[in-house]
């Protein structure tokens, strides 16, 4: 079964990182079809701006409106090795296996999805209802999940730090919504836009627990993979969208190294320019703004984002361009001067980015 | 054979690092290790695909093959998630859950 894109280099352009990534993959001729791309894509948008107003990445979201849900789930079982996908356990509308991790990567897609479809009126990743391929039970001892620009893939954990993934609502939420970035013109996955990159994936995955439970953004914990440490670790979760920073302190480890203000900011080279890092920091900025608007967060906060994901077109966005275009989605979603689009601006200028 | 193995990234953001000598494995798994883990079998592993852009949530690793001798260098070699020789995983896993366990056991005493 293939989930390559259904269009074709003639017929569609490719978005600007993929372009970006295969520059940087490929060899001459690789490059030399980059080039061609990108001159194509130049054209192509001149010809949509004279045609129409600049709202090329809405297309989805109207296409959407009036489409029936089609939700269209596959869990496989990677059986403990690397290769992925592995073998076909559940398909949409088959019936529970009795596997733990299989159940909870069908449900964990389905609840994702839900959010996606109800409230932004997104059919699946692509918004073109992409079937949802998830592999469970991948190596051994693996403490990660990842997506892998198809699919999500769960590791077991090897019981002392972490516990199986797929069993954390907020970790299949935030696997999902990464492919959610891959399709909306992404985020290149480096530095501050990789920090935007996870801290949209860490909101997203939240957001996705919190509608499943209907809790508002008072009732809510704002953590991320609360369910999947160790029981002996000394933490309460991964990472908390309310407090950065104190999401566990571990001798095994260490000390959750988040920030939450700029002037915290940790510049290093490692994962990819502390893209889990920092993105403690827009983590903290959507947390403030879902306290100050209330009610449930994807009603209104979560708009702003989704918006800002859809319109910015900039894969190397900084926080503050990113911060600038939630204020500009607020502004257009609710009226200028508006009280949703004060607080957004509040919310950045409490971590230390003035718009 | 020693090796030092860092481990970064990963949904959780979490540094691992240590090193481990394949005389203090189980057997079965220094075989592994040293068939797998080798500068041959690393070089193989990671020319067959080149460098890839980052994917969200894929954790590196680097593995430093420490030399047999003292005039030796240090090999550093770097693959992640994606590398697409599930051997080579395998072991990285496996070491790791060494390297925690030792930890552990430090931590007990």
């Amino acid at each position: 079964m293939s989930h390559a894109s259904p269009c074709h280099p003639m017929h569609c352009i490719m978005p600007p990182h993929m372009v970006e990534t295969v520059r940087m993959r490929g060899d001459a001729k690789l490059r030399k079809m980059c080039d061609t791309l990108e001159r194509e894509a130049n054209k192509a948008r001149l010809a949509r701006q004279e045609a129409s107003p600049p709202t090329a990445f809405q297309a989805h979201r109207r296409v959407a409106l009036t489409a029936q849900p089609s939700l269209q789930r596959e869990i496989y079982d990677a059986q403990s090795r690397a290769t992925l996908p592995g073998k076909l356990v559940r398909g949409e509308g088959d019936p529970s296996t009795g596997d733990s991790q299989v159940d909870a990567a069908y449900d964990g897609s389905g609840d994702t999805y839900k959010l996606y479809f109800e409230e932004y009126q997104r059919d699946s990743l692509d918004g073109n209802g992409m079937p949802l391929v998830s592999s469970v039970h991948v190596r051994r001892k693996f403490n990660n999940a990842f997506w892998n620009g198809t699919q999500m893939a769960y590791g077991d954990g090897d019981g002392v730090i972490f516990k199986p993934l797929a069993d954390s609502l907020t970790v299949c939420g935030h696997e999902l919504s990464h492919g959610v970035v891959q399709f909306s013109g992404g985020l290149v996955y480096q530095d501050q836009s990789g920090a935007l990159n996870e801290s949209f994936a860490d909101v997203f995955g939240v957001l996705t627990a919190q509608y499943k439970r209907r809790q508002t953004a008072a009732e809510a914990d704002w953590l991320i993979g609360a369910e999947i440490l160790g029981d002996d670790i000394n933490g309460e979760a991964l990472r908390s969208m309310k407090e950065p920073g104190l999401a566990y302190d571990d001798p095994l480890l260490g000390k959750d190294p988040q920030p939450f203000h700029m002037d915290f900011y940790n510049n290093t080279t490692s994962d990819n320019g502390g893209v889990h890092i920092n993105s403690g920091i827009p983590n903290q900025a959507f947390y403030l703004l879902a306290q100050y608007l209330g009610g449930f967060a994807w009603e209104k906060a979560g708009h702003i984002w989704y918006d800002t994901m859809q319109e910015i077109n900039n894969p190397r966005a900084t926080f503050a361009e990113w911060a600038d275009k939630t204020v500009e989605e607020a502004r257009q979603r609710f009226g200028s001067g508006s009280r949703e689009m004060l607080m957004t601006r509040r919310s950045w200028k409490l971590v230390g980015i003035d718009i | 054979m020693k090796i030092v193995l860092k481990s970064s990234g990963g949904i959780g953001g979490l540094r691992l690092e240590g090193e481990v000598d394949t005389s203090d494995l189980p057997s079965e798994l220094a075989q592994r290790t040293k068939q797998h883990l080798s500068s041959k079998s690393l070089q193989a592993a990671t020319s067959s695909r080149r460098q890839l852009m980052p994917m969200p949530d894929a954790r590196q690793y680097e593995i430093h093959l420490l030399p047999e001798q003292e005039s030796g260098s240090v090999e550093r070699h770097v693959v992640d998630d994606l590398c697409p020789v599930g051997e080579v995983l395998d072991v990285i896993d496996d070491l790791l859950a060494e390297v925690v366990a030792r930890r552990r056991q430090v931590e007990e005493d």
